[in-house]
C-alpha cells in the first residue's frame, strides 16, 4: 500500500483581513490547520514619513509624527520633541514637562485598551472589545477638551506642549481615573479570567528571556518574557525619575508559559493599572508655570546627531536625527516596536494553528502604520 | 394528521366528493405552508432581538430606525438582499453552490414537523420524533460541507471541514443525553415524553428533576445543541475573525440569507428540543390538556421556555470568545462523552433501583420511609 | 482531579463574565443619536454625564477673518502640507485688528486678494493658528466638511467683489504711492537747486 501523502496548503492571509491589525499580508503554507511557514508581507502602508521629514522644518514634522501610531500620537510627538530638544540643548519647563507625562500615560492607557480589546475581539468575544472603546471614548473626550482632537493630538510642541490644562479639566482626569480603575476589575472578570480565553493564549508561542533580548523585542512584548526592562526606568527621560511605578513583568499567568500570548496581554493589564498610578501622582504634584520654551521661529540646531528613545505603548520608539546646521534636519531614521516584532513571527509561528496566528498578531499588539512608517 | 384529516372529512361532505389522496395533499401543503411562515417570522424576530439584546449588552443600542424600535429592520435586510446581485465565483462548482443553501436550510426546517407546540397542536407525531429530529438537522453538515467546498475558496473549505468534524462528534454527546431523557420518558415520540413529564404543579414532573444525572444530562445537551447550532463558543466554521465568514463567505443576496435564516431558526429550534426533552415542553401550572385553554396555555409555556433558552443562547454568543478547534474537539470526546456516559447510566440505575420516581417522589418516600 | 477543577474553573468563570454582561445590559446605552443630536449644542442632551457636546478648542474646519490678516504668510509657512496659499497686495496703511485676547492692534499694509484653503488637504494640526500673530486665522467647531464636489473642498476667504475692491485700493495705493513719491523728489529736486545756487540760507543761523 502507497504511503498516504499530505499535500502542504497554500493561503493568502491577505491584506484586507478583520484581524490582521491594519494591512498586512501573510502567505502562509498549512498543513491543515498547522502552519509550516508564514511570510509575512508588509508595506502596504509605507508614506515615507522618514523622507518627508527631510522637506520640512522641525516643528512642522509635529503632526506627521501622530500619524506614526496614532493609538499612541502623544508619545512620538514626545519622542520627536526630545529628540530636538537634546540635539538643540532646548530646556522644556516643569509644568510642560508633567503635562507631557499626563497626557502620555492617557494615551498608554487608551492604546493598552485597544490593544487588549481587539485581541478579545479576535479570540472571538466581541462585547469586551466594546467595552473597551466604551471606557477609551471618555480619554478621547478629555483630550478634547485639552488639545481639540481626538486622535491625532499633536500636542507636544518642541520646548513644552501646546495648550494648557483647560478651568476643571484635572478635576474631570481624577473623576475619570476614579471611574476606570474599577473597570479594569469588571473587564478581567468579563473576559480576562475567562477559561475559554485563557486557555486560548496561555499556552501559544511562548518566547524565552534570551529570545527576546535577541531578537530585539521592546516594550510588553519584551516584558511578557520576564525581562524587566523599561526605558522609563532603566533610561529615563522627563521626570519619570521623581515618579513611583513598578514594571509589570509576564510570569507565567495561570500556569501558562513564560512570554506566551497570555502574558503579553496580562503585562498590558497591568500596565494600564501602573499608568493610572503615574497620572494620579503627576495631578498632585503638578507645578504653576510656562508650558513652551522660548524656541525661535526658525529652529536651526548645531550639527550632528543624536538618537534617542522613548517608551511608547509598544516598545521602544527611536528618533535618530541628524542635523546639519538648516533649519530643516538632513536625516530622520524611526525605529518602532512593532518591526521587531513582525519579524519574529515568522519563527514564532511553525508549528502553531491558524487560530494561533490570529492570537501571535493580537499578543504582539502589530500595527500596521507603526510597522510601515 | 391522519386523524384530523379524517374528521375534517366526516364533517365537510364536499371533500367526500374529492379523492382522498388529494386532500391528503392540499392539507400537507397547508400546514407546510403554515410551518413556513411561522419559521420565517420566528427566524426575522430572533434576528431583531439578537441585535437589540446584543447592542444593550454592549452599552449601545441595537438598529432603532426602520420602525418602532428598529422591529422592521430584518424585513428591510431581506428585501435588499433579494434585491443583490446573484455572485457566483468562477472557481465553484455551481450545481452544488446552489444546492447547498437549501439542504442547510430543510435540514433544520424538517425538524420542526415533530414538535410539539401544544397538547393538540403539532404537524405530525411520529413514533421516532426524537430520532427524526436527530436524521433530520444531521443533513445540514452536507449542506456545509457543499457550501463550503462548491465555494471555490480555501478559506471556506477551512471552515466546513472544521465544522463536519465538529457537529459530527458533538452528535454522539448529543444522542447520550437524548438517550437519558428518551429512558427517563419511556417513548421516543415527542408528544409521549412531554405527555410523560405531567406532574404535580405542572413543573416537579420535569425530566431535568428526576434526578441528578439528569440534571447533568440537561447540561449536555444544552451544550451540544449548541455546538450543532454553530453558536460561539463554538462558531469555528463561521469564525469571523480568522475566516471571513468561513463556508458562507462567497456567498451573496438570497443565499446568504438562507444560511442566516437557517442560523436563527434554529436556535428557536435548540429552545425547542431542549424544553420538550427536559423541561416538560408544554407542561406547566395550568396547562391542563383536556380544555381548550388550557391547551393553549401549555402553547404559551412551551413558547416562553424556548424563549428563555434563546435568550441565554443571544447571551452566551455575546460574552464568550470561541474554542481552537483542537480544544473544541478534546472538550467533545474527554469531558462531554464520559460524563454523559456516566449520566445515563447513572439515570438506568437510579431507575431500576428507585423505579420512576422523580427526584420529589424519592425525598417524599425517603420522609415516609424515614420519618 | 484537576478534571473536575477545570469544569469548576470554567462553570465560574463563564457565570462571572455573564453576569457582567448582564449588568451592562440593564444599564442604559451610551449612544449619542448623531444627527438628531445637536453636539454643537453646550446644553446637548445625553444619556449619561461623561458625554459633552463638542469642545471649545475642537479643531475643526479652518475659517479666515479677512480683516485681522496682515498677509505675512506666517501661516502659509507653518504648514506641513501646503494647503494655504495666500496672495496679497499693497494697500493703504492701517490697523488690523488683533482678535487674540490681550493682543495689541498691528499695522496693516497688505491685503489679502486670494487666500484657499484646501480643507481635504489640511491635517487639523494647528500649527497655522499658532503662528498668526492677529488670530486671523482660527478654527471653528464645524466638522461637517462634506461634499460631492472635489473642488469644492477649496475653501475660497477672499470673495470675487472683495477682490475686486483691495485690487482697487491696491490700485489708488499705488497711484498715491506714485504721486507722494513724484512730490518728494520734486522737492528733493527743488531743495537741491536751491543748495547749488546757493539759495536763502536758513534763519537763525549766522546772528
Amino acid at each position: 500500500m502507497s504511503a498516504l501523502n499530505t499535500d502542504i496548503w497554500t493561503l493568502n492571509m491577505g491584506p484586507q483581513h478583520p484581524s490582521t491589525h491594519g494591512v498586512i499580508r501573510f502567505l502562509l503554507k498549512t498543513d491543515g490547520e498547522i502552519i509550516e511557514d508564514a511570510d509575512p508581507d508588509i508595506g502596504f502602508l509605507h508614506r515615507g514619513l522618514e523622507k518627508i521629514a527631510e522637506l520640512l522644518p522641525y516643528a512642522g514634522f509635529m503632526p506627521y509624527t501622530d500619524r506614526l501610531d496614532y493609538l499612541a500620537a502623544v508619545n512620538m510627538n514626545w519622542g520627536w520633541a526630545l529628540s530636538v530638544e537634546r540635539l538643540a540643548d532646548i530646556e522644556v519647563p516643569l509644568r510642560a514637562e508633567y503635562l507631557r507625562v499626563i497626557a502620555a500615560e492617557l494615551n498608554r492607557i487608551s492604546s493598552h485598551q485597544i490593544a487588549v480589546g481587539s485581541l478579545a475581539s479576535d479570540m472571538g468575544a466581541f462585547t469586551p472589545f466594546v467595552h473597551a472603546i466604551r471606557d477609551r471614548e471618555m480619554i478621547n473626550d478629555l483630550f478634547e477638551s485639552l488639545c481639540g482632537s481626538r486622535l491625532t493630538f499633536n500636542y507636544c510642541r518642541i520646548g513644552g506642549v501646546s495648550h494648557d490644562a483647560p478651568e476643571g479639566w484635572i478635576e474631570r482626569l481624577s473623576d475619570y481615573l476614579d471611574y476606570y480603575e474599577p473597570m479594569v476589575d469588571v473587564f478581567n472578570d468579563l473576559i480576562t479570567n475567562n477559561k475559554i480565553f485563557v486557555e486560548r493564549l496561555k499556552k501559544v508561542a511562548p518566547i524565552s528571556a534570551q529570545k527576546a533580548i535577541s531578537y530585539g523585542l521592546v516594550g510588553p512584548n519584551l516584558r511578557g518574557s520576564g525581562v524587566k526592562f523599561d526605558l522609563r526606568k532603566d533610561d529615563p527621560y522627563g521626570i519619570y525619575p521623581e515618579l513611583e511605578f513598578d514594571v509589570p513583568v509576564g510570569l507565567g499567568y495561570h500556569e501558562g508559559e513564560l512570554g506566551s500570548c497570555f502574558d503579553k496581554y496580562m503585562v498590558r493589564i497591568e500596565e494600564i493599572r501602573e499608568s493610572i498610578k503615574i497620572i494620579r501622582q503627576c495631578i498632585e504634584r503638578i507645578p504653576e508655570g510656562e508650558i513652551v520654551a522660548k524656541v525661535p521661529r526658525n529652529l536651526k540646531p548645531p550639527e550632528g546627531e543624536i538618537y534617542c528613545r522613548t517608551e511608547a505603548p509598544r516598545g521602544e520608539v527611536g528618533f535618530y536625527v541628524v542635523s546639519n546646521g538648516s533649519p530643516k534636519p538632513e536625516r530622520v531614521k524611526i525605529r518602532t516596536g512593532s518591526f521587531a516584532a513582525m519579524s519574529t513571527i515568522r519563527d514564532l509561528a511553525r508549528g502553531w494553528m491558524i487560530a494561533d496566528l490570529v492570537a501571535i498578531i493580537g499578543g504582539f499588539d502589530v500595527i500596521a502604520p507603526e510597522l510601515d512608517r | 394528521m391522519q386523524a384530523t384529516v379524517d374528521r375534517l372529512i366526516a364533517q365537510l361532505p364536499i371533500l367526500q366528493e374529492v379523492p382522498v389522496w388529494a386532500v391528503y395533499l392540499v392539507w400537507m401543503i397547508v400546514v407546510g405552508a403554515v410551518l413556513l411562515a411561522t419559521v420565517s417570522l420566528i427566524a426575522g424576530i430572533t434576528s431583531w432581538v439578537e441585535r437589540r439584546i446584543a447592542g444593550r449588552m454592549q452599552s449601545r443600542i441595537g438598529p432603532n430606525r426602520v420602525g418602532p424600535n428598529g422591529f422592521f429592520q430584518w424585513i428591510a435586510d431581506g428585501l435588499k438582499c433579494l434585491f443583490k446581485e446573484d455572485i457566483t465565483p468562477d472557481n465553484a462548482d455551481w450545481s452544488l453552490f446552489r444546492v447547498a443553501p437549501y439542504l442547510v436550510f430543510v435540514g433544520m426546517f424538517g425538524a420542526w414537523a415533530v414538535l410539539p407546540y401544544s397538547a393538540r397542536i403539532f404537524a405530525a407525531d411520529l413514533n421516532v420524533g426524537i430520532l427524526y429530529v436527530m436524521a433530520i438537522t444531521s443533513l445540514v453538515v452536507i449542506g456545509i460541507l457543499m457550501g463550503g467546498w462548491a465555494s471555490g475558496n480555501k478559506w471556506s473549505l477551512f471552515g466546513a471541514i472544521r465544522s463536519s468534524a465538529q457537529i459530527v462528534s458533538y452528535e454522539v454527546p448529543a444522542g447520550l443525553a437524548i438517550t437519558t431523557a428518551v429512558v427517563m420518558s419511556g417513548s421516543l415520540s415527542m408528544q409521549g415524553i412531554v405527555k410523560s413529564q405531567a406532574g404535580p404543579m405542572g413543573i416537579l414532573g420535569w425530566n431535568v428533576f428526576n434526578n441528578p444525572f439528569a440534571t447533568i444530562a440537561f447540561f449536555i445537551y444544552f451544550i451540544a445543541a449548541v455546538a450543532e447550532g454553530n453558536r460561539t463558543p463554538f462558531d469555528l466554521p463561521e469564525a469571523e475573525s480568522e475566516l471571513v465568514s468561513g463556508y458562507n463567505t462567497e456567498y451573496s443576496g438570497m443565499r446568504f440569507v438562507f444560511f442566516l435564516f437557517a442560523e436563527w431558526a434554529n436556535l428557536f429550534l435548540i429552545g425547542a428540543v431542549t424544553t420538550t426533552l427536559f423541561l416538560g415542553g408544554w407542561q406547566g401550572p395550568f396547562a391542563n390538556p383536556d380544555t381548550w385553554w388550557g391547551v393553549m396555555i401549555g402553547g404559551g409555556w412551551f413558547f416562553l421556555k424556548s424563549c428563555v433558552f434563546v435568550f441565554i443562547l443571544i447571551w452566551l454568543r455575546w460574552t464568550l470568545p470561541r474554542l481552537r478547534v483542537d480544544q473544541l474537539m478534546g472538550m467533545c470526546w474527554r469531558y462531554l462523552v464520559p460524563i454523559a456516559f456516566v449520566c445515563l447510566l447513572g439515570t438506568l440505575l437510579w431507575m431500576s433501583i428507585l423505579g420512576q420516581r422523580a427526584f420529589f417522589g424519592v425525598i417524599k418516600m425517603a420522609a415516609g420511609v424515614g420519618i | 482531579m484537576s478534571y473536575f477543577g477545570d469544569i469548576v474553573e470554567a462553570v465560574v468563570s463563564i457565570a462571572k463574565g455573564m453576569g457582567v454582561t448582564i449588568r451592562t445590559m440593564v444599564r442604559p446605552p451610551e449612544t449619542v443619536q448623531y444627527p438628531d443630536i445637536d453636539v454643537l449644542d453646550p446644553k446637548m442632551a445625553g444619556y449619561s454625564a461623561n458625554l459633552k457636546p463638542v469642545s471649545e478648542r475642537f479643531r475643526g474646519i479652518l475659517t479666515v477673518n479677512t480683516d485681522s490678516c496682515v498677509v505675512d504668510n506666517l501661516c502659509a509657512r507653518a504648514c506641513p502640507v501646503n494647503c494655504i496659499q495666500i496672495e496679497g497686495l499693497k494697500g493703504p496703511k492701517t490697523k488690523a485688528k488683533n482678535l487674540l485676547p490681550g493682543g495689541k492692534d498691528l499695522p496693516k499694509t497688505r491685503y489679502p486678494v486670494r487666500f484657499d484653503i484646501h480643507i481635504g488637504r489640511c491635517l487639523y494640526c494647528g500649527l497655522c493658528v499658532e503662528a498668526c500673530n492677529t488670530g486671523a486665522i482660527y478654527f471653528t467647531r464645524e466638522f461637517r466638511g462634506q461634499t460631492q464636489d472635489y473642488g469644492n473642498l477649496v475653501r475660497h476667504f477672499v470673495s470675487e467683489s472683495e477682490a475686486e475692491r483691495i485690487k482697487k485700493l491696491a490700485e489708488e495705493e499705488a497711484e498715491r504711492a506714485a504721486r507722494e513719491k513724484a512730490e518728494k523728489e520734486a522737492k528733493k529736486a527743488a531743495s537741491e537747486e536751491k543748495k547749488d545756487t546757493g539759495g536763502d540760507r536758513p534763519e537763525g543761523e549766522d546772528q
